[in-house]
């Protein structure tokens, strides 16, 4: 699979219904240009006046051809479906398998935005599939059939449908494809720059109120909707364009093969009962292509989707993963780490860290952003190796332990836990399948969220998530707490869990959080080294050194 | 997403919102008409230079092929300008609509969840600019441009035309007698197709979640077999969902092949002329093209009119505010039978809440979590209607005050502030180029921060601690020397000397200030609050 690309895999895979959804589609285009041809030739050979039975084969066809192109049109709809369903089905799980070793720690910094760029893209390859590779296949082999049959009766008509037919169905698709592309990247990042300014709208928008600032903001509005309309002017004056030279070198082909079919008429190479049949010929296989070109504009940035997809494939994974399982010690050891370093992108961001989390240990982990907690929390966690220096829980190196195993002793709760559209039981249950109502309603409590669940119109059965009801950011961080003290792993890591909330409620939940787990190790990553509980030891990461802290003089 | 409504009702309520809508219509409709007109010449001429071949006579061809090239060009330039008049003239719309979106979001925060509001503020206005500038025009058009060919049929060829008038008229009726349920099939397939991608979306971006609880590999073969139960169950949907486009498919070429036969016969008895019969020949597919683009955009208008109806219902909304001038000196304030209902959610408070704020004076909510002060400090500040009561400025309904210059007057420390800008300049300017250094730099001092104008801080002031974070809010709020000062929890994340630096600033400030605290503050007097009782003690 790595090898061929997901999106290959996944095709071959639907084969059967792509292979029924493409004759479907021939069927449907040689329909179309078989009535085209055969009415023309029905009705100019009626002109003649001939005996009525001699019109018997063309008439039937006539009617066989609109049957059949109704039918294929059904065939090729339902088929097509069918397997654009399956194959991005199929592309998705595919890409989901790919990313399950990446993240979090292998996309690069901004981790989230790569997975959200990923979501988007196979959208695209969706709409590559279904919107553009499919019907110009089919168009382009009727073509085909046409410029053969015109060919046939005219030679040379033959030439000039196969000029018009490479010109709106290749040339003209190519360059839109080429020219909007700019203008198409501009517009992608525009949207996702007004995203982030009504983001900053919705959730900070009473501050800017306050501070008379919001005519700064829409300033900032009217300044991106300025860029935008100057790249979409530009894209649809684009597709104007090609539009226009579609519908323009349509006409002139139609004129030059009428222009080709009376100079063969005066030299005697064909019947006039034919005379109308190249340039219908012509009319309806230029129809059947001519509005692709358009729809192309800027396209090619969803083939730099497959492609950013297909290279997924080719990340480097973040952790090395030994073949079998190695062996641990029955009950969780204490956890060293010896000498840690890491570097990203040639920037040492963790330098020869030592560092232990044994039983009863609470440890504050303070230090300013960029200072390297998070990297040390996912080494912990192991969902990223160390470039040097070594990490073992209890007497088994994590050299010789698959993560998950690691992942049974060590939990790591990270500063924006994924909400799932489900319902609030269900985003628990993640964490344990088989947990109970009353299980359930103490891990709130003691994360500090029995207050939510009191207003949450439907108890444990909200849903959550999407669009429905929205958590605010500290309220997402300790229902990823909650999760975690379903589970209560014996060693474990949160990053900013009280983050959001008043002094006084911080200080309750942070004790309760220590209270339950005073069988084991607990690491709490702190923006400000807080002085909310009674903390065995405070460490302050700083550009990439630890430092141990002396308790009072915090912060 | 709310129920949509009828596209009319809706179209006539986007109307009402520009009156660029009705000409973008216009344009749209006009330009597509003309290249009807334009596409019919062009079948008449061809029509016609095969019928003088057919015939010999040369008279005529060069008029014919004049009359076809210049048809040719005038579906050029209908075709060609279609999209980039009527995206020109939509533009401003989908401006307008964006600007009122971001006025209402600023002023009555989000309409429903944060992710919902950006969505429908970016794609959402996104999506009733292609309603607007694409689905509604062709719709207008597959009315229009049908009536327009089967006129001219009509003129030529009776026959014809009644044969196309027929089908077209069925197609109505076979779309209600397979069509209803089609319809409900057509949109379930749709569902189902957005919960697999939602669902495929859910599992990636919550992946390190999965990982953390070795739930992934379950997640991602999950992944597979919903993708191929959906596969199987969606063909029986399938095949009733694409009956009406088959209904459509037949009912054209069996038009077109029933008009060809007609034209046959008609030709063999000598009672039609070839050209007129290969015109009508050309033109009857014509008829069903507008009808089949119009129902190939319904899946992206259905997008549209969601977004639209739910914009438009938030955008009617009456504004908040009334028209008395705010004072023009520090005021005082009185809070009188003040109910509030919890930030986010519908619990309520129990009892009302009373105060008397003299002007100038330093008072303090105190109360536990969850009882309310920030909710109060949002209603003085205007920012939240009390869900019953009233707020006195000076003796005045603040319900009646013009809400901006109240707010001017007004500065607010919010609890969680998110300090937008680059510079510590720019984030206590916060866009008022107005404020000089001079004075930023002695509030910077009065609340012991010392930090240089032009630092650079990060997204958010990410690189400052939580307690300058704090502070400089603070400074951002005493620079715009506003004549009621609203604080939420000034104090919080400092250590006790900063803090009580803090607490001194705030009591040398002139103006009459409302402090939320859970530490001890030298106040004039507190009001403090309780789920259930509320004391006003001095």
């Amino acid at each position: 699979m790595r090898t061929r690309g997901v999106v290959r895999y996944a095709l071959e895979l639907e084969q059967p219904a792509l292979r029924r959804a493409v004759l479907a589609g021939l069927l449907v285009t040689l329909s179309t240009i078989g009535l085209a041809g055969t009415s023309a030739w029905l009705i100019v050979r009626s002109a003649q006046e001939p005996a009525v039975l001699s019109l018997t084969v063309p008439m039937g066809l006539v009617q066989l051809f609109a049957l059949s192109k109704a039918a294929g049109r059904y065939v090729e709809r339902t088929q097509t479906h069918r397997s654009a369903l399956g194959v991005m089905g199929h592309v998705r799980a595919s890409v989901a398998r790919l990313l399950e070793p990446l993240v979090p720690a292998g996309l690069g910094p901004n981790s989230a935005d790569v997975v959200d760029v990923v979501v988007r893209d196979v959208d695209r390859v969706q709409d590559l599939l279904t919107a553009v590779a499919g019907p110009l296949l089919t168009s382009m082999f009727a073509g085909l059939v046409a410029v053969a049959v015109a060919g046939v009766i005219v030679p040379w008509t033959a030439l000039t449908l196969f000029a018009g037919l490479l010109l709106t169905a290749v040339v003209l698709p190519l360059l839109a494809a080429r020219v909007g592309e700019s203008s198409a990247n501009e517009m992608d990042l525009v949207r996702s720059e007004m995203v982030s300014l009504f983001d900053r709208a919705a959730q900070g928008g009473d501050e800017y109120v306050m501070a008379g600032a919001s005519v700064s903001l829409e300033r900032e509005l009217a300044t991106l909707e300025d860029r935008f309309d100057k790249a979409l002017h530009g894209r649809t004056a684009m597709m104007g364009v090609i539009s226009g030279l579609t519908t323009l070198i349509s006409g002139l082909c139609v004129i030059a093969v009428v222009a080709l079919t009376a100079v063969a008429l005066r030299q005697g190479q064909v019947g006039p009962a034919l005379v109308a049949v190249p340039a219908l010929l012509g009319v309806s296989v230029l129809e059947l292509v001519g509005g692709v070109a358009p729809s192309l504009v800027g396209f090619r940035g969803d083939r730099v989707a497959l492609m950013r997809l297909e290279a997924l494939a080719n990340v480097e994974a973040p952790v090395k993963e030994p073949a079998e399982p190695g062996a641990m010690d029955s009950v969780a050891g204490e956890l060293v780490a010896t000498g840690l370093t890491r570097t990203f992108d040639g920037h040492r961001v963790l330098s020869n860290i030592s560092f232990d989390l044994a039983r009863g240990d609470v440890v504050m982990l303070g230090g300013p952003s960029g200072g390297g907690k998070t990297t040390l929390a996912r080494l912990l966690a192991k969902f990223l190796d160390p470039d040097g220096g070594s990490l073992r829980i209890g007497s088994s190196p994590y050299d010789d332990l698959q993560s998950r195993q690691v992942r049974e002793r060590v939990g790591f709760v990270d500063d924006a836990p994924h909400v799932f559209a489900t319902s609030l039981a269900g985003n628990l249950r993640i964490a344990k399948p088989t947990a109970t109502v009353e299980e359930l309603e103490a891990a709130l409590e003691a994360a500090g969220l029995s207050q939510l669940l009191a207003t949450m119109p439907e108890g444990l059965d909200t849903q959550l998530g999407g669009s429905a009801t929205g958590l605010s950011g500290g309220e997402q961080r300790r229902l990823g707490v909650a999760r975690e003290l379903l589970v209560r792993r014996p060693i474990v890591i949160f990053d900013e869990p009280t983050e959001g909330l008043d002094e006084q409620t911080a200080t309750k939940v942070m004790s309760s959080i220590v209270e339950r787990y005073r069988d084991g190790a607990v690491l709490v990553i702190s923006h400000w080294g807080t002085d909310q509980v009674n903390a065995t030891r405070r460490v302050e990461l700083r550009d990439g050194s630890l430092g141990e802290l002396d308790v009072t003089s915090a912060r | 997403m709310s129920r949509a409504e009828r596209p009319s009702a809706l179209l006539g309520r986007l109307r009402r919102t520009s009156p660029l809508v009705q000409r973008a219509l216009f344009a749209a409709v006009v330009l597509g008409l003309v290249s009807t007109i334009a596409i019919i010449g062009q079948a008449v001429a061809l029509a016609s230079l095969l019928g003088s071949l057919f015939h010999h006579p040369h008279a005529g061809i060069v008029r014919d092929a004049t009359l076809f090239i210049g048809a040719t060009a005038l579906r050029m330039l209908a075709v060609g300008l279609a999209e980039p008049v009527t995206s020109r003239i939509a533009s401003p719309i989908r401006r307008e609509l964006r600007r009122r979106a971001l006025r209402q979001v600023l002023a009555d925060g989000p309409m429903s969840s944060v992710d919902a509001t950006v969505q429908l503020c970016t794609r959402g206005v996104d999506a009733i600019e292609n309603y607007i500038a694409k689905y509604v025009p062709s719709l207008v058009l597959a009315a229009m441009a049908p009536v327009l060919l089967l006129g001219w049929l009509a003129l030529h060829d009776l026959w014809s035309a009644s044969i196309v008038l027929v089908s077209v008229l069925l197609l109505p009726v076979f779309m209600v007698l397979l069509g209803l349920e089609a319809k409900e099939k057509m949109e379930q397939r749709w569902r189902e197709q957005q919960e697999l991608a939602g669902y495929f979306g859910d599992v990636v971006r919550g992946m390190t979640v999965l990982k953390s609880f070795n739930r992934s590999s379950d997640a991602v073969k999950n992944l597979d077999e919903v993708g191929e139960a959906l596969q199987r169950t969606t063909m029986g949907t399938l095949r009733v969902a694409f009956l009406s486009s088959f209904a459509l498919e037949l009912l054209s070429s069996l038009a077109t092949a029933l008009v060809a036969l007609v034209l046959g016969l008609r030709l063999l008895n000598g009672s039609l002329g070839l050209s007129t019969a290969l015109a009508v020949l050309l033109l009857t597919p014509e008829v069903f093209l507008p009808l089949r683009r119009s129902a190939a955009q319904f899946h992206a208008s259905a997008d549209g009119i969601a977004a639209a109806t739910d914009l438009l219902a938030n955008l009617e909304k009456p504004h908040r505010g009334g028209t008395a001038p705010a004072p023009g000196r520090v005021p005082s304030l009185e809070i009188r039978d003040v109910r509030l209902t919890h930030a986010s959610r519908h619990a309520t408070q129990n009892a009302p809440i009373n105060a008397t704020i003299p002007s100038g004076s330093l008072v303090g909510v105190v109360g536990p979590s969850g009882s309310g002060k920030s909710t109060l400090l949002r209603v003085l500040c205007g920012l939240r209607e009390p869900l019953s009561g009233a707020v006195l400025v000076d003796g005045v309904d603040l319900a009646s005050i013009d809400l901006v210059s109240w707010q001017k007057r007004v500065a607010w420390l919010p609890q969680d502030p998110t300090l937008p800008g680059e510079t510590v300049r720019a984030v206590v300017q916060m866009g008022d180029d107005s404020i000089d250094d001079q004075s930023i730099v002695r509030a910077l001092h009065q609340v012991g921060l010392d930090l240089d104008l032009n630092r650079q801080l990060g997204e958010a002031s990410a690189e400052l601690s939580a307690g300058q974070r704090r502070r400089l809010a603070l400074v951002r709020c005493i620079v715009r020397s506003p004549l009621v000062l609203v604080l939420d929890e000034p104090t919080a994340h400092l250590d006790t000397e900063n803090a009580q630096l803090v607490v001194d600033a705030i009591s040398r400030l002139p103006m009459t200030r409302i402090v939320a605290t859970h530490r001890p503050f030298l106040v004039d007097q507190s009001i403090s609050l309780a789920p259930s009782a509320v004391t006003n003690a001095n």
